[in-house]
């Protein structure tokens, strides 16, 4: 499929908006220059999400390139990267009519970019699952994090399935989402605003233990700050704190 | 004693244990339990020396009635002393594991009064939270050596995890240095554990076992090490062998100076050596012999290995197998297997071999149709070993950063080394 530089497709930035934008080269027989949530002063065409173009275009993904194709590209969604969505796109029109290898060939540049971006939301999904921390609050298991990409539904199950009889509160101050897990339900919400309530003097109790080990687990002849600093990036250093 | 004080002084003996891996179990909590485990480990924080901090390490007891020159809870130093109750570990697991500060527990200890003493504790501790708190986390026991074979297997039954530490890397040391301790006693915990597993509970130390031997402190080679470590994974399955630099904990004439550095660079060594044994198919007397029976300081083992082997390149990646292709310098176990899937559906040429996250500025001199390398390794090993040094010399900045084993929680699959 050719690209043409002189057209840009502008979506409400949902899932099923992305794929609808896939679907829609589909009919025009070309891919646009570039895909944006936000309108241009440039001429665009606006695409509005259709559920069911959206549903044909995941069943045939499925169907020719696989399940781990469709994994794939719900993953890269996830993804704070402005190229997602034409790299979806032609990760997509590659993988239709490559079939079902397309996931194998690795060294494709398309493959290539669409691989990458999903490794990245992986890899952000990995530090957040080890990075996070919760404080107790009102026996709510509470805390804030803000990671680069949108991971929050990557990581649900994974608490869920840790602490299934507790009450889990996740806040994604970057993305203004909230997990809430309660009584075997999980929800993924918008809000605008949130701020954990003070800690009780439980919670400062335990606080205060797991300084004193982490400060005293430290073998002080091997310090070594820039290699800690490198596992342990800013973005993270107060996640703990809630 | 308050529970802060009792934390510190039983962290600081503990501290020295480098194993701090929670990986090699699958679990989700049970019914009305709390607590999982992952396969693959999961590393909560790292401290400032750059360990990764996985569980709660941390000993039941610094009361050591034994007297191992090498060791800060020994008899005779003078530090002070403090003992945990079973009541005490549990509680302080349960609430750090709920506000996911860790992976689960490691228990270990000093001897107090005698192994089975011991142990008993630990048992206590670890059914505490096993039966109370119905706690599924992960959790590593020591087995100190002496206990008695129904205690070790109590203890496995609650234990993911067991090791018993060699200490050592040979008996000779072992006797001159840890005059309470025979090998066969450090042995005996091993072998029963090993025999248990071949009965083929599945629930018995679910995910395996382990040891440590400290480095630097006695005169052993490399050599001499990487060919122990090679025969404990022979002889007793171990899942993971240990390196721990020694750091001078007393003034004893048979041990290094009180103001000798750990060896770290010679650690980083043998953890490379190790992960090549274990992932790379690489045998302890291909590595070193008695001829060279010291690593290399300079280049890392696989690339010394590379240089010294110049009549097996240049490889095609294109059609070598997959075990040829792990001992080309800068493709590591992720990379050769995105190879091997991805040359199937074309050709790979150096572009290629990029994306699928082959190192080339290593590689390069090592595989055909590296475009505009006029350097080959078959050709000028030399040149090619000083190529090499000079880029690990830039590596060697940030020694540990790149650190496959030992501080990482993740043990098991496709460690890369490079
Ligand atoms: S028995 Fe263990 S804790 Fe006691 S002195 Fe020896 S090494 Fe240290």
């Amino acid at each position: 499929m050719k690209q043409r530089q002189d057209i840009t497709y502008v979506y409400d930035g949902s899932y099923e908006g992305m794929l609808t934008c896939v679907f829609r080269c589909y009919e025009d027989k070309f891919i646009p220059a570039q895909v944006l949530v936000q309108p241009s002063l440039l001429p665009y065409s606006r695409i509005f999400t259709d559920k069911s173009k959206a549903a044909r275009v995941t069943r045939g993904v499925a169907r020719t390139m696989g399940r781990m194709a469709e994994n794939v590209i719900r993953t890269v969604y996830l993804a704070d990267n402005e190229q997602k969505e034409m790299a979806v796109i032609r990760f997509v029109v590659y993988g239709m009519a490559a079939g079902e290898h397309a996931c194998r060939d690795l060294a494709h540049p398309d493959v290539a970019e669409v691989y990458e971006l999903f490794r990245a939301v992986n890899r952000e999904k990995r530090m957040c699952m080890e990075r996070l921390k919760f404080s107790v609050i009102g026996d709510v298991l509470v805390s804030v994090v803000a990671p680069t990409h949108n991971v929050l539904p990557l990581i649900a199950p994974h608490f869920v399935q840790r602490f299934p009889n507790e009450d889990i509160f996740i806040y994604d101050k970057a993305h203004k989402l909230g997990l809430t897990y309660s009584h075997g339900r999980t929800q993924i919400t918008q809000i605008e605003n949130f701020e954990p309530a003070e800690a009780d003097e439980d919670e400062e109790t335990y606080r205060r233990l797991w300084k004193i080990f982490f400060d005293t687990v430290e073998i002080k002849e091997r310090h070594n700050p820039r290699c800690q600093k490198n596992h342990m990036p800013g973005r993270y250093s107060n996640f703990w704190s809630a | 004693m308050t529970t802060e004080e009792k934390l510190k002084i039983l962290t600081d003996g503990a501290k020295y244990d480098a194993a701090c891996t929670s990986s090699g179990v699958e679990r989700s909590a049970c019914a009305g339990g709390i607590g999982s485990a992952n396969s693959g480990g999961i590393c909560h924080a790292f401290s400032a020396d750059g360990r990764c901090i996985s569980l709660l390490k941390i000993l039941m007891s610094n009361a050591c009635c034994y007297d191992c020159a090498y060791c800060v809870n020994r008899v005779s130093n003078d530090v002070p002393r403090a003992t945990f109750t079973p009541e005490e570990i549990a509680t302080l697991t349960i609430n750090l594991y709920r506000r996911y500060y860790i992976e689960g527990l490691f228990l270990s200890s000093g001897v107090l009064g005698s192994a089975d003493n011991t142990a008993q504790l630990m048992i206590k501790a670890l059914e505490i939270l096993r039966v109370k708190y119905r706690f599924c986390g992960y959790i590593h026991a020591k087995a100190i050596p002496g206990t008695s074979p129904q205690l070790l297997q109590r203890l496995g039954e609650l234990a993911d995890r067991m090791s018993s530490n060699i200490e050592l890397p040979s008996s000779r040391s072992l006797k001159l240095l840890a005059p309470d301790k025979e090998r066969r006693d450090v042995l005996a915990p091993m072998g029963f554990i090993r025999d248990k597993k071949a009965e083929g509970n599945k629930n018995f130390v679910r995910a395996g076992q382990s040891t440590q031997m400290i480095i630097g402190a006695t005169p052993e080679s490399d050599l001499n090490i990487i060919t122990l470590a090679q025969g404990l994974y022979r002889t007793y399955g171990l899942k993971r062998v240990f390196f721990s630099a020694y750091i001078p904990v007393a003034e004893n004439s048979l041990l290094p100076a009180l103001d000798s550095k750990p060896p770290l660079l010679r650690e980083h060594r043998l953890y490379q050596a190790d992960w090549l044994m274990r992932f790379y198919d690489f045998k302890a007397e291909e590595l070193l012999d008695e001829s060279r029976p010291y690593f290399n300081e300079f280049l890392d083992p696989k690339c010394n290995w590379a240089v010294n082997h110049p009549e097996v390149f240049p490889v095609d990646v294109n059609r070598a197998s997959y075990k040829t292709l792990l001992r080309v310098p800068g493709v590591g176990v992720v990379s050769a297997r995105r190879i091997m899937v991805a040359r199937r559906q074309r050709r790979l040429d150096a572009a290629a071999l990029a994306r699928l996250g082959v190192v080339m500025k290593r590689a390069k001199y090592f595989i055909d149709g590296a475009a505009g390398i006029k350097l080959r390794a078959a050709d000028d090993p030399a040149a090619v070993t000083r190529e090499l040094i000079r880029g690990e010399n830039a590596r060697q900045l940030s020694l540990f950063d790149d650190m496959p084993a030992g501080v990482r929680a993740i043990e098991g699959k496709g460690g890369e080394n490079k």
